[in-house]
């Protein structure tokens, strides 16, 4: 073969080039600790990784979601615990104590701080988190329980609790769900195309305090009014004989109030009556009642409490999620230090022994050792 | 034969100058050991022997010859080589155009290494989990609105970005690379010309031949050329050198750019984004006054006419769209990356206000929350596109809201429409082609499809790189074999410089040996008796 001098010196700097382009990617990796810093570097890795940085981005969301979550069901936690001890503090005390062998006089107390209580868990299942009614169902922005200044009764939404006619309006209410996405995999009925989610895909924090307090198979007073300690909230004895007109002696018993607030109302309106009208059978079934409440209110506890928990599983699962997609991450993207910096060192080896030859092809030839 | 008494000062004559032609011929290449596309010469010279045969002669008379003969000078090339060159040079030249666009489109779509559309799409989606968290606050609203306007933000600085690499790559077509083709063209004719001229005055115009394939080498990198040459006779027994370098169409057919002295023009012009280049050939032909047409943008049928070169390459990204040109071109230009991109932004745009629209009472009159999120700009455009969308003004005066929940009477911090938007997001969506009904592009989310963008820009770009490559490895191997031939030695030209000069010594010499025999001949014979 001919070897020319032009030859060699495009040989050469074709081959310097490809040293410095080799030198230079690798370091690039060192310098930016990346694999690859464009997608034509390595298309499938860059997919991948744009995959995982996606799925790392909404991991994160969920367990903001789900920490978010977490704080609302402990608020939600707290009140129905409230409400739990306002009706065993009525039951197992207050309730059972007025009952034993007390006059009227000491009857009134018993009212008075029957009302006092009815108030607070009034109060209770009114508890704002974060400006949002925890209690309320789906309808947060707005005090989701109220007593009738009429009639004394409670409202739900605007919506007489005591009255069956309203059963199915109330029960959609209580049963509005109020559903989160944290990454059960968010999906619509009818193929995504319906206005359901799918139940299983997404996590419903709607909490109505209707689930505490209401007996929905109950017929509850039949439409009694129990205004006692509402409005002025002062208790008088012409709310009591309101009660006795509207509801006869031994009547309590079989008509009672199918809501923990409206039967304390009833409770202390039957306390309140003289001893002639007292009717203690009313009272001991109401008590029962109350037990029963308190019994479904602690049941709700109970439920708040297994979904706590679920939220707290998928919690760790997502942190779990989270270690293993950044490993995942760090994998595609990141090199291997030691590999990085190894062959760096070794195309600077080659790039300086590239110069070394360059120095030495491009000034010898033949012309220099003649005479 | 009787020999003539000085002859032998002619042959040590002759010798002499040979010699020193040949010093002169090797100054020439070693002066010219770094010039691009210089060709090494050698000095050509024959043994001269006249007289030979006569009638006169015996077979006893022993003839010698009468010295060297020097024919000329003329270059080591090899032409075939040439052309596998140029042929070479025409794929790098196309794939280098290529992947230079390619380059620029990169900087565009390329979010490696920064943070813009694929981050939008997720802020967008974790203020809209905020949202559903907290419906009802007319804060978060706006905190969803503010990241729809950053990504609305995004696909403008997109488009805009794409548009004015496109006018960039179009106007160095227009202003570059079309006056450098006709400059190509014109100077290969002058010099087609002078080397003529040069060849009938008996001049071999070596180096101007040089200039010549230097600049059709430069031209085969524009385009696929084939360079014919051609004798042409200039009188009974003189003929000359012509050159013709043809265009090679793609159907194998070939067209004159160049004849002799005559040249065509090339022409581009630009209108609604594409741009069409044409052929004059009316000065090769005056007969000939319909250019020809290279790049055929009449209706579907975008597929250029030729097939090679630097002006392939960038026409086949100006013009072509790939798949939304139906089945005209395969590939992928500025208009394949324009219009994926307009495709995600139609869908996302007509997805999310599909969801905002308001519930409808019994009467079909409109009840709650919604309207409008995206509108176009100026308005009415029947689909979005990354330049048009833009967030409907009445959103951002308040007069639209966000439509949180489905029916208008379920809860007031009911979500459900959000969630609906949520998972419309995560959804997979047909992206379909507009040109070709019923032809899915792609399926996958907003975010994947965008992924998909930059995945096929990579390895669109990565093929390229790949090819490029190898057609300069191809290139650079028959370029060394050029060189191989054609190129100078500077070991050899030292080994000649000692040859010539000794050989010129040894003419001297012989001048020298000549005089003193003849000396003897003339002063010191027939002195007997003086």
């Amino acid at each position: 073969m001919r070897v020319t001098t032009s030859m060699m010196i495009r040989n050469y700097q074709t081959n310097l080039t490809k040293t410095t382009e080799t030198k230079m990617n690798y370091q690039n990796k060192v310098l930016t600790q990346r694999n690859f810093t464009s997608v034509k570097e390595d298309p499938s890795a860059a997919a991948k990784a744009s995959n995982l940085t996606r799925q790392y981005l909404k991991n994160e969301d969920y367990m903001d979601m789900a920490k978010s979550l977490q704080s609302k069901l402990d608020a939600q936690e707290d009140s129905v615990y409230q409400v739990v001890k306002y009706a065993e503090e009525l039951f197992a005390k207050i309730g059972k104590e007025s009952l034993n062998g007390t006059n009227l006089e000491q009857r009134e107390t018993y009212a008075n701080t029957i009302v006092s209580i009815r108030d607070s868990i009034l109060q209770s299942l009114n508890a704002v988190y974060s400006n949002t009614y925890v209690m309320a169902g789906a309808n947060g922005t707005e005090a989701p329980f109220a007593l009738d200044e009429a009639t004394g009764k409670l409202q739900y939404r605007g919506v007489d609790v005591d009255l069956t006619g309203n059963t199915n309006t109330l029960k959609d209410y209580r049963d509005e769900p109020l559903y989160m996405d944290i990454g059960l995999g968010l999906e619509f009925n009818n193929g995504g195309t319906g206005d359901e989610i799918v139940s299983s895909t997404a996590f419903n924090i709607a909490f109505s305090g209707l689930s505490a307090i209401w007996d929905d198979a109950s017929s509850g007073t039949g439409g009694v009014e129990l205004k006692i300690g509402v409005g002025d909230n002062t208790i008088n004895s012409t709310e009591a004989q309101n009660y006795r007109n509207a509801i006869q002696k031994g009547q309590g018993k079989d008509n009672m109030a199918n809501n923990l607030v409206d039967l304390c109302s009833q409770l202390a309106l039957e306390l309140l009556q003289d001893d002639d009208n007292f009717d203690y059978q009313s009272c001991d079934a109401m008590l029962g009642k109350l037990k029963e409440f308190h019994q479904q209110a602690d049941n709700s506890l109970t439920g708040i409490g297994v979904k706590s928990d679920f939220l707290e599983k998928s919690i760790d699962r997502m942190e779990s999620n989270e270690l293993s997609l950044a490993t995942q991450l760090e994998q595609v993207v990141t090199p291997d230090m030691a590999i990085a910096i190894t062959n760096y060192s070794y195309s600077q080896y080659a790039y300086n022994a590239a110069l070394r030859i360059g120095v030495n092809i491009l000034s010898q030839s033949f012309i220099d050792f003649m005479r | 034969m009787l020999r003539a008494t000085f002859a032998g000062f002619s042959v040590a004559r002759g010798a002499m100058s040979a010699s020193m032609k040949a010093l002169d011929v090797t100054g020439q290449n070693i002066s010219n050991v770094y010039t691009e596309g210089y060709t090494r010469q050698r000095l050509d010279q024959t043994s001269f022997a006249p007289g030979y045969g006569n009638y006169a002669s015996t077979n006893y008379v022993a003839q010698i010859g009468h010295g060297v003969l020097v024919t000329g000078v003329s270059q080591i090339r090899d032409p075939y080589l040439d052309i596998q060159y140029r042929d070479q040079m025409a794929d790098v030249g196309m794939y280098d155009a290529k992947a230079s666009v390619l380059e620029q489109i990169e900087g565009v779509f390329d979010e490696t290494m920064k943070s813009a559309v694929k981050d939008a799409f997720s802020d967008l989606e974790s203020k809209l989990l905020d949202l559903a968290n907290s419906t009802g606050s007319e804060l978060d609203d706006s905190i969803v609105r503010s990241s729809m306007q950053s990504l609305v933000n995004l696909f403008h600085s997109n488009a805009t970005s794409l548009a004015s690499k496109r006018e960039q790559v179009t106007d160095d077509l227009e202003t570059k690379m079309i006056p450098e083709l006709n400059r190509l063209m014109k100077n290969i004719a002058e010099l087609n010309k002078t080397i003529k001229s040069s060849d009938i005055l008996g001049y071999p115009a070596l180096e101007l031949r040089d200039q010549r394939n230097q600049l059709l080498d430069d031209l085969a990198t524009y385009l696929p050329i084939e360079v014919k040459y051609e004798d042409e006779k200039i009188s009974s027994t003189e003929k000359v050198e012509n050159v013709i370098v043809s265009l090679v169409m793609k159907d194998g057919t070939r067209t004159e750019l160049i004849d002799h002295d005559k040249y065509g023009k090339f022409t581009a012009e630009t209108t609604n984004k594409f741009t069409a280049v044409t052929l004059d050939l009316s000065n090769l032909d005056p007969n000939n006054t319909t250019p020809v047409d290279i790049t055929k943008l009449n209706g579907n049928n975008k597929e250029i006419s030729i097939n090679g070169g630097t002006l392939t390459g960038t026409l086949n990204m100006l013009n072509s769209a790939g798949v939304f040109d139906g089945d005209a071109t395969t590939e992928k230009g500025f208009g394949y990356y324009e219009q994926s991109f307009d495709l995600l932004v139609d869908k996302f745009a007509k997805t999310l206000n599909a969801l905002n629209e308001p519930a409808k009472d019994n009467n079909g009159n409109p009840v709650g929350d919604g309207g409008a999120l995206f509108v176009t700009d100026p308005a009415g455009a029947a689909s979005f596109t990354a330049a048009n969308i833009k967030v409907n003004e009445e959103w951002i005066k308040g007069n639209v809201k966000l439509k949180a929940k489905i029916d208008p009477n379920s809860g007031t911090t009911q979500n459900d429409n959000i969630n609906k938007m949520i998972a419309a997001l995560n959804d997979k969506q047909k992206f379909e082609n507009p040109n070709k009904a019923g032809e899915v592009l792609f399926e996958g989310t907003f975010y994947n499809y965008y992924v998909d963008i930059e995945s096929t820009l990579g390895i669109d770009q990565q093929a390229t790189d790949n090819l490029l490559k190898n057609h300069i490895t191809v290139a650079t191997t028959i370029a060394q074999s050029k060189d191989q031939v054609s190129g100078v030695s500077l070991d050899e030209e030292g080994v000649n410089l000692m040859q010539y000069q000794q050989s010129y010594t040894a003419s001297a010499r012989l001048m020298t040996t000549l005089d003193e025999a003849l000396d003897k001949l003339i002063n010191g014979t027939g002195v007997v008796g003086r």
